[in-house]
């Protein structure tokens, strides 16, 4: 029998040495100023920040609560700042598709110079405009033109009413037109002084007032052609003293803006447009617009000649790094706004609102994968705004039909920036496995770990992450002994002795929490006591399952045995996570054996409670079972192996060693010390397999015992692969160096047998046949005689399968 | 040449407002009632339908040329009747309206005949003339007309109503905010001196100054010229002015872009 020692109570937790340390406390240290630990993820970083080419945006992918964000900030606000401002955006007026404003790119600064000057402009087009107008100049030339016009009219009216008045005929005026009438001393004759003119006479008059209609209408249609051409002069004049009076001005900006030529352009149509409106400039400027009516329907909008500016950087520092919370379409895209005037909805340039994306651009972006999916249209939206590379303002009501009204269409504004998205692994894989425009987009990926190698380089950087996190977030300084403790914390996190864990949000939990209780103790700097408090009541907050679990096994409500032995019945171990907090209880795991055909039966499978990982190892099993007893004849056994008292389903393969063991058990009914407790999967070979959750398992186990009583006789099996990730509680380590409980690292099945039953395993010779007095002799010996009956059983049955065949030959 | 200078002959208690077409309404009451509220007098308002409009109407080929089709069309007593009524509705509103607005007292009345003899007819300190058909013109007044900053120019002579006219340009004037011209009607160089001194006095007393201009005679043809050379923002008579009572005074009416006040 192969002796196997339990472990050394150092192997069952890495202390932190704190002699490693040359500071009393973290006030000593400097600051981490970057991430460490993760090479490969801040390799692509920089990788994909230098890397100018699109496409090449980054999916920073890992853990939830490492810092992700913080790191990536801190590292592209450095690099930022070390970067040129980029230009600023504004949106002017297009004044021959409204609907369309034009947008223009300005040098830093340039902007607000352009939206006052503008403003400036118009003031001064509103006192200089009306003066002009109002000059002596003017007025006499429009004076000349009105009265060549009314000459024209008066004279035509007036030849025509000489020639009626020679035949006692007047022209009158009516409130629509004119007319014509005979009369007589100035009036207009009665019917009955009409009626007594003689015939003749009567006749001759109402043939020329007919041809004196004939001749009035052409002087009314002649007035409506001059009519025009007075306006056409008064136009042309009009045009010819606001050319005047827009000219030096409009010329000033344009001096300013020369090297500028959108802005040359932009300005050359502001000229034309206050020409073609210049009634607008005409109207003083302290009248009250009316609030309803004709009137108030078009007001005088002067709005046309503001410059809105959309991104302004004249107070950045460097290029600009934006984090985008609330990633909606419209926050990322930017949107048109609308008011509502009268009912009715109406907007123009002024109402566009820039979005992240103009905000960062020529910068950096960065969004959190998560909040982008739960925006509808927002990821189509950013996609289509980096496979274009424009900007273009769209709205969301309009693309999909659920708003009618006045909307715009914004010139689009080219892109330039990098987008940072946040997530998890398996979202990255998700998306580059189904949407193919991912890949295209972000083709850097920045994996950062979860768990860092612990070596001292890292342990001393870990005491500056927590002297840079104390100092940031003003807490009391940490000494050496409860950075040591931290220390070991992050490794039992990370669930490995060896790592350290990288997330940074439990980190920053701890250390708050920490100073806290060590306020409220009194003290000015964390001791190693506060850390402990701190990982205990954080434990405390979260285990009242574990506490009921406990209870249930305590009273046996849940059947589990800490002493004695049992054929076929084995201690396993489960774990259960509930979020953030994992603990593990033991499960009472039983086999039972009988002549059968090879059958295993996996109950929790039989019910559907069994995952795919659970079957997969009672598969594994079965196999080993076949291939080491049963290579030359039928294995005429049916076993049937379940969890006992567990509800729920069941995953994971870490109880095969276990259920093998019950077998093993059953079938050479051998009793399984119940003193004991085992983990570990098992491969067709019979080697055992590392698993996870081991220390929680130990835990699990050894709180029944210690509760129950520790007698020195109780244990845990685990994996040798899994001894480098022992991070134990300090009672179990107590309890190790006190011998009242050990822990049993195992390679093999058969190591697991020995020490559960106390027998050798027993190692097969060279006919394949193993020593007597050992559990694989026993297990050989039942199943020769399982096998025996089953050949004794098949016998009377097999004759009358020949007299079945003979019978049915006859008939 | 008038000796009374006292306030009774200058006092105006009622402005009367006579149109015979609504056209201008709203402007005409408006001239109308900035004088009379600077007055405190009370606003009325006649409207005039002119009879020789209706009796043109009884004819039995009357046809009117309409302005803005330059199209013939038969003109009958009942269109233009409802007109005319439309008309004098509107006018009255308009003038409701205001008058309420600035809690002065007012009336309103129609009549029918001619503009002029109805308007003398009616009692009144100041008469306001406007829109009166006859000779008129086929498009509005251009608005830059409407909008002249030359004087307020008041003619003085020796009729009494020479102290009114006087007081409501200075009303006029004032409330604009600008200048006033008084054309003196005088014989001689010495009697438009003697005139000028008096008005001057009579100015300067209610603190206002204004420019002098010496008229031998006045005709309705020489003060067209001089409101259009002016570019007079109203002009204001004596209804007992030699002007006044010619014939060619609607002429006169016609022919101004600006509105035209008698005082009596």
């Amino acid at each position: 029998m192969k002796n196997i020692s339990a472990l050394q109570p150092e192997a069952l937790c890495r202390r932190c040495d704190t002699s490693v340390f040359a500071f009393q406390t973290t006030a000593e240290l400097d600051d981490l100023p970057s991430i460490t630990g993760q090479p490969r993820a801040m390799g692509a970083v920089e990788f994909g920040t230098s890397m100018r080419k699109p496409g090449y945006n980054l999916f920073v992918l890992g853990p939830p609560g490492a810092g992700k964000h913080t790191m990536l900030r801190q590292h592209l606000e450095k690099l930022a700042r070390s970067q040129a401002r980029p230009p600023e955006w504004c949106y002017v007026n297009n004044f021959t598709e409204p609907h369309k404003p034009r947008a223009l790119r300005l040098p830093l600064g340039r902007g607000g110079a352009l939206r006052a000057d503008m403003q400036q402009f118009v003031e001064e087009l509103r006192a200089s405009i009306p003066a002009t107008f109002d000059s002596e100049e003017y007025r006499a030339k429009v004076e000349q033109i009105d009265a060549e016009f009314r000459e024209q009219e008066g004279l035509a009216l007036e030849e025509i009413g000489q020639d009626a008045a020679k035949d006692s005929i007047a022209l009158l005026r009516t409130p629509a037109g004119f007319s014509f009438a005979p009369v007589k001393e100035n009036e207009v004759i009665s019917p009955e002084e009409y009626n007594k003119l003689p015939e003749q006479q009567r006749e001759h008059m109402e043939d020329r007032m007919s041809a004196l209609r004939e001749r009035l209408e052409k002087v009314i249609r002649q007035a409506h052609v001059w009519h025009r051409q007075r306006r056409d002069r008064l136009r042309a004049l009009n045009r010819e003293v606001s050319q005047f009076a827009v000219g030096h001005l409009a010329d000033e900006l344009k001096e300013r803006y020369k090297d500028l030529p959108d802005v040359v352009k932009y300005l050359d149509a502001v000229r034309e447009d206050v020409i073609e409106n210049v009634d607008d400039f005409r109207k003083p400027a302290e009248a009250p617009a009316p609030a309803f009516g004709p009137a108030a329907a078009k007001p005088t909008n002067f709005r046309r000649y503001q410059v809105n500016v959309l991104v302004e950087h004249a107070e950045a520092n460097g290029a600009p790094v934006r984090q985008e919370d609330h990633p909606t379409f419209q926050n990322l895209i930017g949107r048109v706004e609308h008011l509502s005037q009268f009912g009715a909805l109406v907007t123009d340039f002024t109402l566009i609102k820039p979005g992240s994306l103009h905000l960062a651009n020529g910068g950096y972006l960065l969004i959190d994968m998560h909040k982008l999916f739960a925006q509808p249209f927002a990821w189509d939206g950013l996609k289509r705004a980096l496979l274009t590379g424009v900007i273009a303002i769209e709205s969301l009501g309009q693309m999909y039909s659920l708003i009618s009204t006045v909307s715009l269409e914004p010139e689009p504004i080219p892109l330039d920036l990098k987008v940072v998205l946040f997530g998890d692994r398996y979202a990255y894989y998700l998306l580059s496995a189904y949407d193919p425009d991912f890949s295209k987009l972000f083709k850097v990926a920045a994996d950062f770990e979860d768990e860092v190698a612990r070596n001292p380089e890292r342990v001393l950087d870990y005491a500056r992450l927590i002297a840079t996190v104390a100092r940031k977030e003003a807490l009391k300084a940490f000494d050496r002994g409860a950075v040591a403790r931290v220390v070991e914390w992050s490794s039992r996190r990370a669930g490995d002795a060896e790592k350290l864990s990288t997330h940074l949000q439990a980190l920053a939990d701890v250390l708050h929490e920490a100073d806290h209780w060590a306020g409220a103790a009194g003290r000015t700097v964390v001791s190693a006591e506060d850390i402990e408090h701190t990982i205990k009541t954080q434990i405390y907050r979260l285990d009242r399952l574990r506490e009921r679990s406990q209870e249930a096994i305590l009273r046996n409500i849940m059947l589990i045995d800490t002493d004695g032995a049992r054929v076929g019945q084995v201690n396993g171990l489960s774990v259960i996570q509930l979020g953030d907090f994992a603990f593990a209880h033991p499960t009472r795991i039983t086999a039972a054996t009988r002549l059968g055909d090879g059958e295993m039966i996996d109950i929790q499978r039989e019910v559907a409670l069994g995952g795919p990982l659970h079957s997969k190892g009672v598969l594994t099993l079965s196999s080993f079972l076949a291939t080491r007893y049963a290579q030359s004849r039928p294995l005429s056994l049916s076993a049937s192996i379940t969890l006992e008292q567990t509800y729920g389903h069941v995953e994971g393969d870490s109880a095969s060693v276990a259920e093998l063991c019950a077998i093993v058990s059953s079938i050479a009914e051998v009793p399984i010390k119940q003193s004991l407790a085992v983990t570990g999967a098992v491969n067709q070979w019979g080697q055992v397999q590392a698993i996870g959750g081991v220390n929680e398992k130990i835990e699990g186990f050894f709180d029944i015992c210690a509760k129950r009583g520790l007698s020195g006789s109780q244990g845990v099996l685990i994996p040798a692969a899994n001894v480098s990730h022992l991070m134990l509680r300090e009672d179990v380590v107590a309890a190790v160096v006190a011998k009242q409980f050990s822990i049993y690292p195992i390679a093999t099945v058969d190591e697991a047998i020995e020490l559960l039953t106390g027998m050798p395993a027993g190692e097969l010779d060279a006919r394949g046949e193993p020593p007597r007095g050992s559990v694989n002799y026993l297990v050989v010996q039942r199943l020769q005689q399982l096998s025996k009956l089953r050949q004794q059983y098949a016998r009377p049955e097999g004759k009358g399968v020949r007299k079945a065949s003979r019978g049915r030959a006859q008939r | 040449m008038v000796e009374r200078n006292d306030d009774s002959a200058s006092s105006i208690g009622r402005v009367l407002i006579a149109l015979s077409a609504a056209e201008y309404a709203e402007q005409a009451v408006n001239t109308a009632l900035s004088v009379a509220q600077s007055l405190h007098a009370e606003l009325a308002g006649l409207f005039v339908e002119d009879v020789n409009l209706l009796r043109l109407a009884e004819l039995p080929f009357a046809r009117e040329t309409g302005i803005a089709t330059a199209a013939s069309r038969p003109l009958e007593m009942a269109h233009i009747q409802r007109m005319l009524r439309d008309q004098a509705q509107r006018l009255e509103r308009v003038l409701a309206a205001a008058a309420q607005r600035s809690q002065l007292p007012w009336s309103f009345a129609v009549a029918r005949g001619q503009l002029l003899a109805e308007a003398f007819a009616r009692e009144a300190d100041l008469l306001l003339l406007a829109g009166a058909f006859g000779p008129a013109r086929l498009w509005p007044v251009p608005a830059v007309a409407n909008a002249a900053k030359g004087p307020v120019v008041a003619v003085f002579d020796a009729s009494p109503g020479a102290y009114r006219t006087l007081s409501a340009a200075m009303s006029f004037a004032q409330q604009r905010g600008i200048a006033m011209l008084v054309v003196i009607l005088a014989a001689d160089g010495a009697q438009f001196e003697r005139g000028r001194e008096q008005v001057q006095q009579w100015l300067a007393r209610r603190g206002i100054s204004a420019r002098y201009l010496h008229a031998a005679q006045l005709d309705p043809q020489r003060l067209l010229e001089l409101a259009g050379s002016e570019r007079a923002a109203c002009l204001l008579l004596p209804q007992a002015s030699e002007v006044v009572r010619q014939h060619a005074f609607a002429t006169l009416l016609a022919g101004l872009n600006c509105p035209v006040f008698v005082a009596r």
